[in-house]
């Protein structure tokens, strides 16, 4: 019937929506958060005093401005991107519990990710007249929202893991490696909530092990599920595969 | 051109080899840990020729006797998880259950040996924000007590699924897993272990 | 008592047992590289070399790599060699 057929039509085309959504916040995060907000590579570093905080974000404030608007609109999409997830693995739940959860990790990472936004661009709104030590607060909170929060994007990736893993051949939302590759995100965003317990060297927020693993274990967790998306609707026949 | 000789052997070979341990997914995991590790290696590796005196003094504070019992409390739990494993293979689950059981109480001697080891040198007065070496020491060595835990508790679930669940190919692929999981904990040990202690 | 079938194989006692005996070798070379003076750099390539024996071992005995397809015995040898020189490059060089 065309009813029917129209609907699965739709769900294909809306799972390609979120899948290409998952694209454009990494692309938005290039350019706003790497080659204008001086997120990453780090501009900052924790081990600086307040006033060099200051100068450096002064010295560089319009593209720390810009920047943050494409850091707001890529962190926003992070909601569409995960439901989209949770979409796929709703049909192979016959009672759906894991997607629940991940709906909720979803909804929980998306306004994490968008204070890490509201932070940096407050950080440049007026940092002459903020107090210094407020500036500086402020990237640090940024940076603590990104990495400190492993439980919640750790948790988002478990929770699309085990539905993944914990479903008979053929009747699962996404191929079993995907789900290893979630598990295996997790593990590296695990060493971001070092950045608590030190101010200079690797595990401090501007560092190789708490910053850099994290982000990058994290964006190409992005575009790998976008990929599984794009995978799962690619049979012009049904509205998305099963493994 | 192929004579069929030829052929036959390749093909007879390639059907040998195409045995993937466990299944393709957990190797993207495996992989993936161990390039995250080969980082902290990296790293270790480097702080120690900026800062030899400070590596060389602490290092000289670990007790190398207890870094060598927890090395063969993870090789001996590794023999006895690939044990578990061959036999779990055969369908022998009674077996196959005591020799995963066997491993997480391997598991859970590294775990009491590592709080022993820990209490002692935070009694000496050294913690994470002491120096580099001791930041290394307790970081990465804390990341690999946390594998250590996650290996104990799928030994514990595989010597219960030993025993209940019958055997067949989704229980080897379970149990395979597991094993690999464990070898790859035992493993980064290794390494670890000669580069914080021995060097 | 497990029934004979349920033996671990031989050849996994025997790797176990190379195991021990070069961490006890490993052990040795680790003390007198931290007390010798002159020869210290040696017993440190020894023993990361020593470490990453080991490692290939527990890689395909333990974790079947032996008798694996090509791919994931060759880039487990691949990463064991380069992490171990790499390692050695920076610990001796440095």
């Amino acid at each position: 019937m065309a009813g029917a057929q129209g609907r699965d039509d739709h769900f294909r085309k809306s799972l390609r929506f979120c899948g290409w959504t998952g694209v454009v916040a990494v692309v938005a995060f290039i350019i706003g958060g790497m080659l204008l907000g001086g997120m990453i590579p780090p501009l900052l570093a924790p081990d600086d005093p307040a006033e060099v905080f200051v100068a450096k974000i002064s010295e560089h404030l319009l593209a720390i401005r810009v920047g943050s608007v494409f850091c707001m609109i890529s962190f926003a999409l992070f909601g569409s991107f995960g439901a989209g997830i949770a979409a796929q693995t709703r049909r192979a739940e016959l009672n759906p519990c894991f997607s629940y959860v991940q709906l909720l990790f979803t909804a929980a990472g998306t306004v994490v990710a968008v204070l890490v936004a509201f932070c940096w661009a407050l950080m440049a709104f007026r940092p002459d007249e903020y107090d210094p030590t407020l500036v500086q607060f402020l990237a640090d909170f940024a940076y603590f929202l990104a990495v400190f929060s492993v439980p919640v994007f750790g948790g988002w990736c478990v929770v699309i893991a085990l539905p993944i893993l914990m479903a008979k051949d053929g009747e699962r939302p996404f191929p079993r490696w995907v789900g290893y590759a979630n598990l295996w995100a997790a593990v590296l965003f695990a060493p971001g909530q070092m950045v608590l317990f030190f101010k200079h060297g690797p595990f401090s927020w501007n560092g190789v092990v708490a910053l850099w693993l994290p982000f990058t274990a994290f964006f190409l967790w992005i575009l790998l599920m976008s990929w599984a998306m794009f995978d799962a609707t690619k049979d012009e026949n049904v509205p998305s595969r099963f493994y | 051109m192929q004579t069929p000789d030829t052929m036959s052997i390749a093909t007879a070979q390639a059907h040998h080899s195409a045995r993937v341990p466990g299944e393709a997914g957990i190797w993207i995991f495996i992989a993936g840990d161990l390039l995250a590790f080969t980082l902290f290696f990296v790293l270790i590796a480097l702080g120690n020729g900026d800062q030899p005196q400070v590596f060389a003094r602490g290092r000289a504070s670990l007790d190398i006797g207890l870094g060598v019992a927890n090395t063969l409390l993870l090789l001996t739990g590794s023999w006895l998880v690939a044990a578990g494993v061959e036999t779990s293979r055969k369908g022998a689950g009674r077996a196959a259950s005591r020799y995963f059981l066997a491993g997480a109480a391997c598991g859970l001697g590294f775990i009491a040996n590592k709080f022993i080891e820990w209490s002692h040198l935070i009694r000496l007065g050294a913690s994470p924000q002491t120096d580099d070496f001791y930041m290394f020491f307790f970081v990465f060595t804390g990341i690999h007590l946390f594998h250590v835990l996650l290996g104990t508790v799928y030994m514990l679930v595989l010597s219960r699924a030993c025993s209940k669940r019958p055997a067949g190919p989704e229980r080897d692929r379970f149990v395979e897993c597991g094993g690999l999981f464990w070898h790859l904990v035992d493993l980064l040990w290794i390494v670890l272990f000669a580069l914080l202690y021995l060097i | 008592m497990p029934k004979p079938s349920s033996l671990p194989s031989r050849s996994l006692t025997l790797v176990w047992l190379a195991l021990v005996v070069a961490t006890l070798a490993g052990w040795q070379l680790g003390e007198s590289a931290q007390h010798a003076h002159g020869p210290a750099r040696a017993a440190v390539a020894g023993v990361v070399a020593i470490a990453f024996l080991k490692v290939l071992a527990v890689g395909l005995q333990f974790m079947e790599l032996r008798e694996a397809v090509w791919f994931l015995r060759a880039g487990f040898c691949v990463w064991v060699f380069g992490a171990m020189t790499a390692l050695i490059a920076i610990l001796v060089l440095r």
